[in-house]
C-alpha cells in the first residue's frame, strides 16, 4: 500500500524500521562479536572470504587528468594549462596521472584494473543526484541500495554476531539501504556529525567523569522493573560496549607499514584491522573527497591523486605482509566525470562519463571496458554511447566473480560485464562473455 | 499534572503548571486547548526565490575572492607557505560550500522553517497547539519530498490547515484537507480524473484518515476494494489553481452514479466523507489512534473505545470534545502508562529547551542537522503512515547523539567552529536577547545550598516521568558526595549528575 511515487532520500532509509540498515541494538544477543575472535568459533571464516572495500572519490573525479590519453592532441589543446605533459606509461596510448607513482607500481604487477568511459544514459550533474545514483545502483530513485540488495539477496545466513557490511566513512551510504536487517557497523558517523553539529569545542564533550557515572546508572537500570527502561538501558550499554571494543581493534592494531597520515590513510588502516582481525564482513565502504576542482585543479587532482595513491599501496603491503591482500578488493567511483574543455579559472566543470578502478592481487590487472573516444570529436562532454559502459556492469561484475552472488535481480536488468578495451575501435566494443574479465 | 503536560505538549513548564495549578483535569484540559497563537509563514519560506539568489551571491562572492587571492599568490598549494596554504584550503572549502548551497538552496529554506518553527513551539503559550497539530500531521500525512512539488509554501499551508481546524470536527477537518494542495499532491488527486481515477487518495482515506485497514478476509466490516474504487471515483475534479487555491473542475468530475459503503447516488469527494462517518468503524479509529500516540503503544480494551467513540459520534465528532475527554479520563492517568513512550526526537529537543529553559539554537542548518540524524527529519516522514516512532528511535547511532545533543547544551557555543553567516545568526541573537544557549554553572550554583538529598530528588523529579530504580539513585547520590575522581567542587558535581540523568534511558521516556 505504498505510495507510488516514493523516492527516499538518504536520511528517510534510516526511519524505515523493517527496511535498512540494522543499526538497531542486538541487546538480546550479548554482542559476541566482540569476544576475542581467536577464541570464538568462526574465524576461519576470514580466511577465503572475499571482500570489498568501496571507495568513493566526492566531488566528481576528472578521468581525462587521471587517465591520460597521450597520444592525443586534442587533449593538449582543450586543455592548454591543465593538460598533464608529464604521465606514467601505461600503454602505447594510455599513460597514469604521475601522481599516481605507487599505483602505477600495482599496475605493473598486474594487480589494477581499470575500467574506461563508465557511466549511464542521460548522466546528471548534480552532485547529489548523481552520487544517488551510483547508490542506489539505479537511474530511478529506490529504497534500497546496490549494496542492501545484494545483502538481501546473498547475505540471510550470515554470522549474526558480525556485521555483514562496515562504513568507515562520514554518514551511512545509501547504498547500503536495504529491505531486510542486516547487522552494519558505522564508525564514527552520526556520532561525529552530532558533535559537528552542535557547535562546540569537540573536546569539552564526553566529559570522562559523566560518562563513568553515566555508564554505571546505565548498567544498573539493566537489571530495572520496568522492561522499557531495562530495555533501552540494554540497547545503551550496547552501544557504548560496541563503539569502545571496535575503536579498541582500531586503536590496538599492528600494522606492518607506515599508513600516510590522511584520512584515507587512517579509514584503510582501520579497515585492515577488521580484516586482520579475522571479521566476515564481506563490504566496507569508506570516501574521500576534493575532487570538485572547478578552479586550479592540477594542484589538488594532484594532491588527491598521491594521497590516494599512498594510501592504497600501503594497504595492500600491510595485507601483503598478513597474507590477506589476495582476498581484498578494492573499487572506486565517483559521481560523474569533468567536461572535456578546461574552464576559465584552470579548472573543469560537472562532466559525465569516466574510469572506474579496481586494485588487488585478485583483479585481472589491465584497461577494460569499450572503446576511445576521439577527443578531436567529441563536444564539450564525453558522451553516452556505445563507447562507454554502464556502471551496472561493473558492479555486476564485482558482486558476481569477487562476491560469488547472482546480480540478476539486482539490477534493472543483466548486464554484461566489460571486456578489454579497445583503444582504436570503432564502438561496438568488446564487451562479451567472451575474453577475460577484470575480476 | 505533569504527566498531562508531557503528553499534551512538550514537557510541563513552570508557566503552564502555574496557569492549571489546583484545576480539576476537565478545567485543566479545558484551559489547556484554549492556549495557541497564530503562526503566520516564515519569510524565508514564503521568499525562498530570494533564498536561491542569495545562495548564487555567496557563491559569487566566495569564487571572487579565491581568483583574488590566486593571482596574488598563484594556484599551485605545494608551493605556497604554510600560511597562505592554509588560506588557500579555507577558501577553496567556502567555494565548495557555497556551491553546494546553490545546488540545495531548498535544504536551506526548511533549516530557517525549521528553526523558526522550533521557536514557536517552545514558546509555551503554543506547545498545545504545536504537538496536537504532530498529532494530526501523523494520521494526515502530508511530507516534503511528495507534497512541496518545489513550492515551499505548500508545507506551511499544510501544517497551517491542520493547526486551525485542530479543534473543529474531524470530518469537517478530512473534507478540508482534501482539498489542501500539499494532500493533493501527496496523494495524487491532481490526476484523478473521471474516466481515469486513480485510487491513491480514495484508499489512504479509508485506510488512515478515517477507518484504518479493513480485513475482508476477517470480515470486520469496513470498506472493500470495491468501495476504494467507487470511491475514486467521486473524489475526481479535485484541482488547484497557479495560486494554489483550491478548484473543483466540473468536467473533470465523475457525476454518475457511485456506490461506496452501502450507499448509492452521484457522489462528490466531500460526500463520501459524510458516508464514511456513517459506520462504525469511523467512530473508533481516531480514538484508537490517539491512544497509540498519547497513552500507551499497546492499546486499551476495545469496549472502551467503542464507549468513547459512540460518544464521539454523538458530539458530531468534535476533535475538541474528544480532548477534553480523553485527556481528562481516568484511562489517561493509569499510572502504569506513564514513562511508557519513547521521545520523539522534536518531543526531546522541544522538551530539553523548555526543561533547561535555554533559547533554540540561532544557527538553524545544525538545528536540522541535529534532528536528521536522530532520525526525524522536519516535515518529512518517509510515506504516508508518518513516523512509527517508539523503539525505532533509539539505534547505537542515535543513543549517541541524543547523548551529543543534550551534552552540548552545558557547553558554550565555540566561535571558532562557526562560519562567516554563523557568525552574524549569533550576533543577531544577541541583540535580541536570544542567546541562552547552554547551561552554565553559575546557574547550577544557584541551588547548591541544599542537601545533596534534595538536589537529587528535585532533579528526579523534574526531569524524569517515573522514578528511577534504586541503583540508579544511589549511584548518583555518591557521586554528589564524592565527585569521583578528583574530588570535584560542588557545582561541578551536580552539573554532571544532572548530565548523568538527562543523558541516561529514564530521559528519553515520558
Amino acid at each position: 500500500m505504498n505510495n507510488s511515487k516514493h523516492p527516499l532520500t538518504r536520511r528517510e532509509f534510516l526511519n524505515n524500521g523493517a527496511a535498512g540498515v540494522g543499526l538497531v541494538s542486538f541487546a538480546s544477543f550479548a554482542p559476541n562479536f566482540l569476544i576475542d575472535a581467536a577464541r570464538a568459533q568462526a574465524p576461519g571464516a576470514a580466511k577465503d572470504q572475499k571482500i570489498l572495500v568501496v571507495l568513493q572519490l566526492a566531488g566528481g573525479n576528472d578521468g581525462l587528468n587521471t587517465i591520460i590519453q597521450h597520444e592525443d592532441d586534442a587533449y593538449y589543446s582543450r586543455r592548454p594549462t591543465i593538460a598533464q605533459k608529464d604521465y606514467h606509461k601505461m600503454t602505447d596510448y594510455l599513460g597514469m596521472n604521475k601522481a599516481m607513482t605507487e599505483l602505477k607500481d600495482m599496475y605493473d604487477d598486474g594487480a589494477m584494473a581499470t575500467i574506461m568511459n563508465v557511466g549511464y544514459p542521460n548522466p546528471n550533474r548534480s552532485h547529489f543526484r548523481a552520487t544517488d545514483i551510483f547508490h542506489n545502483g539505479s537511474k530511478v530513485r529506490t529504497p534500497t541500495g546496490w549494496v542492501g540488495r545484494y545483502m538481501d539477496n546473498a547475505c540471510v545466513g550470515f554470522d549474526r554476531s558480525f556485521p555483514v557490511a562496515i562504513n568507515m566513512g562520514e554518514s551511512v551510504p545509501l547504498s547500503f539501504a536495504s529491505k531486510r536487517l542486516h547487522k552494519v557497523y558505522s564508525d564514527s558517523t552520526g556520532a561525529d556529525d552530532a558533535i559537528k553539529a552542535a557547535a562546540v569545542d569537540r573536546k569539552m564533550l564526553d566529559d570522562p567523569a559523566t560518562m563513568a557515572l553515566l555508564k554505571k546508572t546505565v548498567k544498573g537500570s539493566m537489571k530495572a522493573e520496568n522492561s522499557l527502561v531495562s530495555y533501552l538501558s540494554s540497547s545503551y550499554m550496547d552501544a557504548f560496549v560496541e563503539k569502545e571494543k571496535m575503536d579498541a581493534i582500531m586503536s590496538g592494531y599492528n600494522a606492518d607499514v607506515q599508513y600516510p597520515n590522511s584520512g584515507l590513510g587512517r579509514s584503510l588502516k582501520n579497515v585492515a584491522s577488521f580484516v586482520a582481525k579475522g571479521f566476515p564482513t564481506r563490504v566496507y565502504y569508506t570516501k574521500t573527497g576534493g575532487f570538485d576542482t572547478h578552479a586550479n585543479q592540477v594542484a589538488r587532482h594532484g594532491g588527491n591523486w598521491t594521497q590516494i595513491s599512498k594510501a592504497i599501496s600501503a594497504f595492500y603491503k600491510d595485507l601483503k605482509a598478513k597474507k590477506l591482500d589476495k582476498q581484498v578488493v578494492l573499487m572506486t567511483f565517483s559521481e560523474f566525470g569533468r567536461r572535456v574543455d578546461e574552464n576559465g579559472s584552470q579548472g573543469t566543470d560537472h562532466g559525465t562519463i569516466a574510469p572506474m578502478f579496481a586494485f588487488g592481487p585478485g583483479v585481472n590487472g589491465g584497461v577494460y571496458g569499450n572503446s576511445a573516444y576521439d577527443i578531436s570529436k567529441v563536444g564539450g562532454d564525453l558522451p553516452w554511447n556505445d563507447k562507454a559502459t554502464d556502471f551496472r556492469a561493473v558492479y555486476s561484475t564485482v558482486i558476481q566473480n569477487w562476491l560469488g552472488a547472482n546480480p540478476s535481480n539486482l539490477f534493472d536488468k543483466s548486464y554484461k560485464q566489460p571486456g578489454k578495451f579497445d583503444h582504436n575501435g570503432e564502438g561496438g566494443g568488446t564487451q562479451s562473455d567472451v575474453g577475460e574479465t577484470f575480476v | 499534572m505533569r504527566h498531562l503536560l508531557r503528553r499534551i505538549a512538550f514537557t510541563a513548564t513552570f508557566e503552564t503548571v502555574e496557569k492549571i495549578k489546583g484545576k480539576s483535569p476537565q478545567d485543566a484540559v479545558k484551559t489547556l486547548l484554549g492556549t495557541g497563537n497564530p503562526y503566520p509563514i516564515p519569510d524565508t519560506v514564503k521568499n525562498f526565490n530570494s533564498v536561491k539568489d542569495v545562495a548564487k551571491g555567496n557563491l559569487d562572492a566566495a569564487r571572487a575572492d579565491m581568483r583574488e587571492f590566486t593571482k596574488k599568490y598563484g594556484g599551485d598549494r605545494a608551493m605556497m607557505k604554510p600560511g597562505n596554504r592554509k588560506l588557500f584550503n579555507q577558501k577553496q572549502a567556502a567555494v565548495r560550500a557555497a556551491e553546494m548551497e546553490v545546488e540545495n538552496y531548498l535544504e536551506l529554506v526548511f533549516a530557517d522553517y525549521a528553526q523558526d518553527w522550533i521557536t514557536f513551539a517552545a514558546n509555551h503559550e503554543n506547545s498545545v497547539q504545536e504537538k496536537l497539530t504532530m498529532f494530526l500531521a501523523n494520521i494526515l500525512v502530508v511530507n516534503r519530498t511528495d507534497g512541496m512539488k518545489d513550492y515551499p509554501p505548500t508545507m506551511h499551508q499544510y501544517q497551517d490547515a491542520l493547526r486551525r481546524n485542530r479543534l473543529a470536527t474531524y470530518p469537517k477537518l478530512v473534507k478540508g484537507i482534501s482539498t489542501n494542495p500539499g494532500m493533493m499532491n501527496m496523494l495524487d488527486l491532481p490526476d484523478n480524473t473521471a474516466g481515469n481515477p486513480n485510487e491513491n487518495y480514495a484508499r489512504e482515506l479509508m485506510e488512515l484518515f478515517t477507518m484504518g485497514e479493513s480485513n475482508e478476509e476477517e470480515k470486520n466490516g469496513g470498506y472493500t476494494e470495491q468501495d476504494i474504487k467507487e470511491a475514486a471515483r467521486a473524489l475526481t475534479g479535485y484541482r488547484y489553481d497557479s495560486n494554489y487555491k483550491f478548484s473543483f473542475n466540473k468536467s473533470d468530475w465523475d457525476s454518475t452514479p457511485k456506490t461506496v459503503l452501502g450507499k448509492t447516488g452521484n457522489f462528490t469527494g466531500q460526500e463520501i466523507v459524510d458516508i464514511i462517518f456513517e459506520t462504525p468503524q469511523a467512530q473508533t479509529y481516531l480514538p484508537r489512534k490517539m491512544v497509540e500516540y498519547f497513552m500507551t503503544p499497546d492499546g486499551i480494551p476495545e469496549p472502551y473505545i467503542e464507549a468513547l467513540g459512540k460518544k464521539w459520534a454523538e458530539n458530531e465528532f468534535s476533535l475538541e470534545w474528544l480532548y477534553t475527554t480523553f485527556f481528562s479520563s481516568r484511562a489517561f492517568f493509569t499510572p502504569s502508562f506513564r514513562g511508557n513512550m519513547i521521545k520523539s526526537p522534536i518531543q526531546l529537543y522541544v522538551g530539553l529547551l523548555q526543561d533547561l529553559r535555554l533559547d533554540v539554537s540561532p544557527f538553524p542548518r545544525r538545528v536540522t542537522q541535529m534532528l536528521d540524524l536522530m532520525g526525524q527529519r522536519f516535515l518529512d516522514p518517509p510515506d504516508v503512515e508518518g513516523w512509527t516512532g517508539g523503539a525505532e528511535w533509539i539505534t547505537n547511532s542515535t543513543v549517541q547523539i541524543r547523548r551529543t545533543l543534550i551534552e552540548s547544551h552545558f557547553i558554550p557555543v565555540d566561535k571558532r567552529v562557526l562560519s562567516a553567516v554563523e557568525k552574524k545568526q549569533f550576533y543577531k541573537a544577541e541583540q535580541k536577547n536570544k542567546s541562552n544557549l547552554f547551561v552554565s554553572i553559575d546557574r547550577i550554583g544557584n541551588i547548591k545550598e541544599l542537601s545533596n538529598d534534595d538536589i537529587i530528588d528535585r532533579m528526579l523529579e523534574y526531569f524524569l516521568p517515573i522514578p528511577v530504580d534504586g541503583q540508579f539513585r544511589s549511584a548518583v547520590m555518591v557521586h554528589m558526595a564524592m565527585g569521583g575522581v578528583g574530588k570535584a567542587p560542588k557545582e561541578e558535581r551536580m552539573r554532571q549528575s544532572i548530565m548523568a540523568i538527562l543523558q541516561s534511558p529514564y530521559y528519553q521516556l515520558h
